[in-house]
């Protein structure tokens, strides 16, 4: 299979998965890659993976805990994050959203300079993506939307880490 | 079959011959052993076979399953991955050699059947480097 066909057969399998793609802007924006996850991509890491789950044997800031929302949130308010209602890109302001199921934390996507948003899909892919793209029986819907002002000293010692 | 059978010829002829070497009877013995181990391992094998079959049926069901999944929690409840739990320690060879060749997310089920993580607090969230830790752990303990 060529270049062009593998794209189709990657674009297809990932519509089939998120229905909302279909409706929406998309792109593939890397290859698949196991050795960083969303909650790690979402802080700017793409070097390990993070849960917070003592099983899961991963890292997570300040140690292993309860897989919540609430955990989740807390660990990017040490990122300088905190809970806002506004989900629109705003100057300056950089922002992440949180999907569950209803209340369980599956997802999280970062939003970007053009406001599109960007996601690590488990092991595989990046995407640029809308946020209703991907909510669905997979990650369920977006229950958090989280805000920090944009430093772009933290967001690169977050990315060198 | 032949056990018995040996059994019942040995008031015949276990004492009544007198050969040198293997006598009939010692000679029947180990035939029947021989064919007692040989029955054994072949089950053994068949049963591994079967055992390695139902591994990477589940396996290749859950792969399929979670492959856009986030969320590890959801991904180690998956049915089939909690059946590979269930499998106990006769899975480890085959969750070892699948984590080698593709990194996939089995540190939660190492844990949950071995009870040990040997994975250092510096290498947690590093892929590569906890399929290291755990391969060598599975070298160790002569797993594979």
């Amino acid at each position: 299979m060529g270049d062009e066909g593998e794209h189709h057969l990657r674009h297809a399998v990932l519509v089939s998965r998120f229905p909302g793609l279909a409706q929406s802007h998309f792109r593939f924006t890397s290859p698949p890659d196991p050795s960083y996850n969303c909650l790690a991509f979402a802080a700017n890491e793409t070097r390990r993976c993070w849960h917070p789950s003592a099983f899961a044997g991963l890292y997570w800031p300040g140690g292993p805990a309860d897989d919540t929302l609430q955990t989740w949130i807390a660990a990017f308010a040490q990122l300088g994050y905190r809970v806002t209602d506004v989900v629109d890109l705003e100057t300056g302001i950089e922002k992440l959203a949180i999907y569950a199921d209803p209340d369980f934390p599956l997802h999280v996507a970062r939003q970007l300079p053009n406001g599109y948003w960007t996601s690590k899909l488990g092991p595989k892919e990046d995407i640029e993506h809308e946020l209703e793209g991907l909510a669905g029986t997979e990650y369920g819907r977006v229950v958090a939307i989280l805000a920090r002002r944009a430093t772009p000293a933290q967001t690169e010692a977050e990315t060198d880490r | 079959m032949r056990l018995r059978t040996f059994v019942g010829r040995a008031d015949e002829s276990i004492f009544a011959t007198s050969t040198p070497g293997l006598s009939p009877a010692a000679a029947l013995i180990e035939e029947s052993i021989n064919e007692a181990y040989d029955h054994w391992r072949q089950t053994l094998t068949s049963e591994r076979s079967s055992l390695e079959e139902e591994f990477r049926r589940l396996a290749a069901e859950w792969k399929t399953a979670a492959e856009f999944q986030s969320s590890i929690t959801r991904i180690a409840m998956h049915p089939a991955y909690q059946r590979i739990i269930g499998m106990g320690q006769e899975a480890l060879p085959y969750i070892l050699r699948d984590l080698e060749m593709t990194q996939a997310p089995w540190f939660w089920a190492l844990q949950a059947i071995t009870g040990v993580d040997p994975v250092s607090m510096e290498d947690r969230g590093y892929v590569d480097r906890m399929t290291r830790a755990w391969v060598r752990w599975g070298m160790r303990e002569n797993i594979i």
